[in-house]
């Protein structure tokens, strides 16, 4: 859904929104791998909060975490977040990932 | 266009020190290739937007040279930085130093350096991700693509402050860890010419960079950045990572938070975001002391923001990118890596005033 624009307003915007804004090529495979036993025990799930783009989320339903590779901004704070050094950050395939247009 | 797998240097990364880096060297007839993740001109590389045309000397040709000349968004005629508390700020005006500061668009200059190295006679690797470093005897001597092998004299990383190659290879032990990082997000927020122009007191043509030291920013060690391009604004800000990762804030909260500031609301009042973009700088400068990683060895050099060669509170950010491009070129053409570091630390002092 196109955004709304709010004239003579500051565009307060979420995460979710300003990704839409980015043009994305993403490959078929994730180029971020998680190891899960890591996940199950740790209790904040950092990665969650911090990443700014929100790739990871939390499932309570599978017990697992989601990664949304697609919507990476390829920053690389994941891998230094992590308080497991649970998450394994690849540069994605060559010419996949965040295109800034 | 590669002609074949052997040359003098391999360039990894598609950056300004990467290129600036190879330009000189092609410049000085040193066969050189370089290997970037992007399609040719649409670079995910960071950079801050301001061009300090002095850091540029001696590598690039003129950036206003008729036909071939560089596309600049604003000449900087002001410069300011805020002290922002809650919801006030105090201004203190910085001296611009001469006439030959631009703000410039991420992708025109990365096109435009591009451009450049074709005509210098660099060869251009594009949409390919290096894996890995090939060793022999503990010497480097060609890197390892998902396609082929490359074999050269001196490979040079300047991969950016991820360093994922650098690890891999064993050149950095150990994952970066967060108290070495501060996390940044960028929005591009785009606004008409003239309301720019009007708002920020600009004449026709003018712009504005200013720096920013939140106090207290929602408890966070923070700092941040904007200027003015053409028809948009740059807004950018950085958090202490390890801030983040103890209070759970996302740094998002943090620009939303600035874009409501009694300094912004009304600069950027009905700006439509363009773009949002996120990276991690290093809190400190490297030095011997403080990171034990070598920006040399057998057959390499680590320049750039994969040296942690970036000072995030410099007014010209690329100053110190760009030194150790210069730097590593020169070591390179010498045929003396070890000058490198060396040369690299007698310049960090005679900047900082401080022995490093």
């Amino acid at each position: 859904m196109p955004r709304q624009k709010k004239e003579n307003k500051v565009d307060i915007l979420s995460i979710h929104e300003k990704l839409l804004i980015n043009r994305f090529r993403p490959d078929t495979e994730s180029h971020i791998r998680v190891n899960q036993d890591a996940c199950l025990v740790c209790k904040n799930k950092e990665c969650t909060k911090f990443c700014p783009s929100r790739v990871f989320i939390w499932s309570d339903t599978d017990d697992q975490l989601l990664v949304t590779y697609e919507n990476c901004l390829e920053c690389g704070a994941c891998k230094s977040g992590c308080p497991y050094e649970a998450i394994d950050y690849k540069h994605p395939n060559g010419g996949y990932g965040i295109g800034f247009s | 266009m590669v002609r074949e797998n052997k040359y003098d240097v391999i360039i990894v990364g598609s950056g300004p020190s990467a290129l600036s880096c190879a330009k000189i060297l092609a410049d000085n007839k040193v066969k050189v290739l370089l290997v970037q993740r992007s399609i040719h001109t649409v670079s995910p590389t960071f950079y801050s937007g301001l061009l300090f045309e002095d850091s540029l000397k001696g590598i690039f040709g003129k950036i206003t040279d008729g036909k071939n000349s560089l596309s600049i968004e604003r000449v900087i005629s002001k410069q300011k930085s805020y002290v922002l508390d809650k919801d006030t700020f105090t201004v203190i005006d910085t001296e611009v130093n001469g006439e030959n500061n631009f703000t410039v668009l991420r992708n025109s200059l990365i096109s435009w350096m591009i451009s450049q190295l074709d005509k210098a006679g660099v060869d251009i690797l594009d949409e390919t991700v290096v894996r890995d470093l090939i060793l022999d005897n503990n010497t480097v001597i060609g890197i390892k693509t998902d396609s082929s092998d490359y074999f050269a004299s001196t490979v040079v990383i300047a991969e950016g402050v991820k360093s994922i190659l650098s690890k891999k290879a064993g050149l950095r032990k150990g994952e970066i860890r967060p108290e070495e990082l501060y996390l940044f997000i960028e929005e591009v927020l785009e606004l008409p010419a003239k309301t720019i122009e009007e708002r920020f007191e600009l004449g026709s043509g003018q712009g504005l960079s200013g720096t920013l030291a939140p106090k207290d920013f929602f408890s966070l060690n923070s700092i941040g950045y904007f200027h003015t391009n053409k028809k948009s604004i740059t807004l950018g800000v950085g958090v202490y990572f390890p801030d983040l990762i103890k209070t759970g804030v996302n740094i998002n909260f943090c620009m939303e938070g600035l874009k409501i500031h009694s300094l912004f609301r009304d600069l950027i009042r009905g700006a439509e975001t363009i773009k949002y973009s996120s990276y991690i700088l290093p809190k400190q400068v490297w030095t011997p002391l403080s990171n034990p990683t070598n920006l040399f060895g057998d057959g390499y050099l680590i320049i750039g923001g994969s040296a942690m060669m970036v000072d995030i509170n410099a007014n010209d950010i690329s100053f110190l990118p760009l030194l150790s491009s210069k730097l590593a070129a020169e070591a390179i053409l010498n045929k003396n890596l070890s000058s490198y570091q060396a040369n690299l630390i007698k310049s960090l002092k005679e900047i900082t005033g401080v022995a490093v």
